[in-house]
């Protein structure tokens, strides 16, 4: 049974169509990294996943229910949230808590908590009032929330784009944790979180699902090998000559380091980069060939479907 | 049924803790005590600003004065303070964005709208009845005795009155998307199904506020036949509006 089946899923908004015609699967166990650039409509495509938006048209079931807007049988079987989630200020922790575990009249729910508590590294908060907490601690009281009920499906929009470094890090080792016992699907825009979580990624542009892929299927077979290269000087004064190589599809500069798609093997076989900068005059400090991560790929598939 | 309770717990709880119990009370208190105290020392007043060459010719106070003032005091600061605090009930989840959470756990739109509308009415109907409770006894103490029978027909319809009102405004919260928008509709909404309707002779007998305008025929004789129109019109607005939050709110689609 697939976790997430979503079929020709359509929302417009008058003559906006914000999503369109979006069709996929997850199976179980996997963790899908859902991404697109700002406005793409990966936030109405999550919100007509969990029920809180009416499609146009398209069916959506999760753990093989579907998901009807307005009715709310199929939530019990999934956990959701929200980007920058809001609580009521005036409860504590563990009362929200245990507010969601009485919906969803769990037994047991003291030590059902009381781990999730610890899980989110809340159990010092846990009698503070949530107007109190800061972003990161509203972030995995949300996770709790969303996990109390042992969820088949937990759909995240955006989990760690509130979040500083520290915060983002906690998160995503609790989201490392979970992905051993549930599908999860998450809307994210910090590509590097992607490579660490995710099995799989979703690419969304204007409302369309262009690509659906494994991570790793696609480094294999859409990606070009990296170099990169850090230079004792500026390299700008070789860029221009660098692209005009058959070999160089694409170069990316940051400071005195660059980045340059390559063509096939044969350049680091006839190691033609390092004879191009040998012979342009610039001292090379580091050398080294990379795979693309999330973010190279992304940025190529959107450049390539423009 | 058990998420009904549950988030009608959490609806109880927010009421008190948020002090709206508190300010219910110190509100339908102070009318409680303050309508027999000014029936009573309104005349005094007067007689002690006499001039001399005009006099005043000034009865003396009566239980039936205080009732004037029960009334006027209820159904003004009643439809001020019900509008204001239960018009953010469903537009306040919807703006702080709570809501989102919470229709996403296996819980009915229904529940969600009854949790709001009956954990508002057990309040306002328990506080209203214990400052009755304080008012009788005020009234009787600085004035003389008066039938209690009449007096529960009257509360009794001063609370529907004052229920339909709070229908008004858990409707106009549902479908505004803010808690001013709420505000400015529920006051518009209560004026048309308390005042307006009452001016309209036709069926001036049924509108909610009946009894705010009659209530004088029902101290004295206690008949309260008349008033069963008014009473049933506006139990079934209540459960009219009710159920039309019901179905708005089961249609909308909660936005970010």
């Amino acid at each position: 049974m697939s976790a997430i089946e979503v079929k020709n899923l359509t929302k417009k908004f008058g003559d906006f169509t914000a999503v369109s015609d979006l069709t996929f699967t997850l199976e179980e166990n996997r963790v899908l990294g859902f991404l697109g650039p700002n406005g793409a409509g990966k936030t109405t495509a999550i919100r007509m996943i969990v029920g809180l938006s009416k499609p146009t048209s398209g069916e959506i079931a999760l753990a093989g229910q579907n998901v009807l807007f307005g009715n709310s049988s199929a939530n019990h079987l999934f956990g959701y949230l929200p980007e920058q989630p809001s609580f009521y200020g005036w409860m504590t922790g563990v009362e929200y808590l245990e507010f969601v575990a009485d919906l969803f009249d769990l037994k047991a729910k003291e030590k059902k908590i009381a781990d999730l508590l610890n899980l989110v590294d809340l159990t010092a908060a846990k009698n503070k009032k949530i107007s109190t907490y800061s972003n990161g601690m509203k972030q995995r009281l949300g996770i709790a929330q969303a996990i109390i009920n042992d969820p088949k499906v937990l759909v995240m929009d955006e989990p760690v784009s509130a979040l500083d470094p520290i915060g983002r890090r906690e998160v995503l080792a609790v989201i490392n944790n979970l992905k051993k016992h549930m599908t999860i699907m998450l809307s994210t825009h910090i590509l590097a979180d992607v490579d660490r979580v995710c099995d799989d990624i979703a690419i969304i542009n204007k409302g369309k699902l262009i690509v659906f892929s494994s991570i790793e299927e696609l480094k294999t077979n859409y990606a070009s090998q990296i170099i990169e290269v850090e230079f004792e000087k500026d390299p700008a004064s070789i860029i221009s000559d660098l692209k005009k190589e058959e070999w160089a599809e694409k170069v990316e500069k940051e400071n005195h380091r660059l980045k340059i798609w390559i063509k096939d093997q044969a350049v680091i076989d006839e190691n033609k980069a390092l004879k191009f900068f040998a012979k342009a005059g610039m001292p090379v400090l580091e050398f080294g060939l990379k795979l693309p991560e999330v973010e190279d790929l992304f940025i190529s598939i959107l450049e390539d479907k423009k | 049924m058990k998420a009904f309770f549950t988030l009608l717990h959490k609806e109880a709880t927010e009421i008190f803790r948020s002090k709206k119990l508190l300010i219910l009370g110190i509100i339908f208190g102070f009318v409680a005590i303050s309508s027999p105290i000014i029936a009573k020392i309104i005349p005094e007043i007067f007689k002690n600003i006499q001039t001399g060459g005009i006099t005043f010719n000034i009865p003396e106070p009566t239980w039936r004065d205080a009732i004037d003032q029960l009334v006027k005091n209820t159904s003004q600061f009643g439809l001020i303070v019900i509008i204001f605090m239960f018009a953010g009930a469903v537009a306040e989840e919807k703006s702080k964005k709570t809501l989102e959470m919470l229709l996403t756990k296996p819980i009915s739109r229904v529940s969600f709208v009854l949790s709001k509308f009956v954990s508002a009415k057990l309040y306002i109907s328990g506080v209203f009845v214990l400052s009755a409770v304080v008012f009788y006894s005020y009234a009787v103490s600085l004035f003389s005795n008066f039938s209690l029978a009449n007096y529960a027909w009257l509360i009794l319809f001063l609370l529907v009155y004052l229920l339909t009102i709070l229908a008004v405004t858990i409707f106009f919260s549902t479908i505004s998307k803010s808690q001013i928008m709420a505000v400015g509709l529920a006051f518009f909404g209560s004026i048309i199904f308390t005042t307006i309707i009452g001016y309209i002779k036709a069926i001036s007998d049924y509108s909610p506020a009946y009894i705010v305008a009659n209530y004088k025929d029902l101290m004295l004789d206690g008949k309260f036949a008349n008033f069963l129109p008014s009473f049933y019109t506006s139990i079934g607005i209540i459960i009219v509006l009710v159920v039309l939050s019901i179905i708005f709110f089961q249609k909308q689609e909660i936005e970010r």
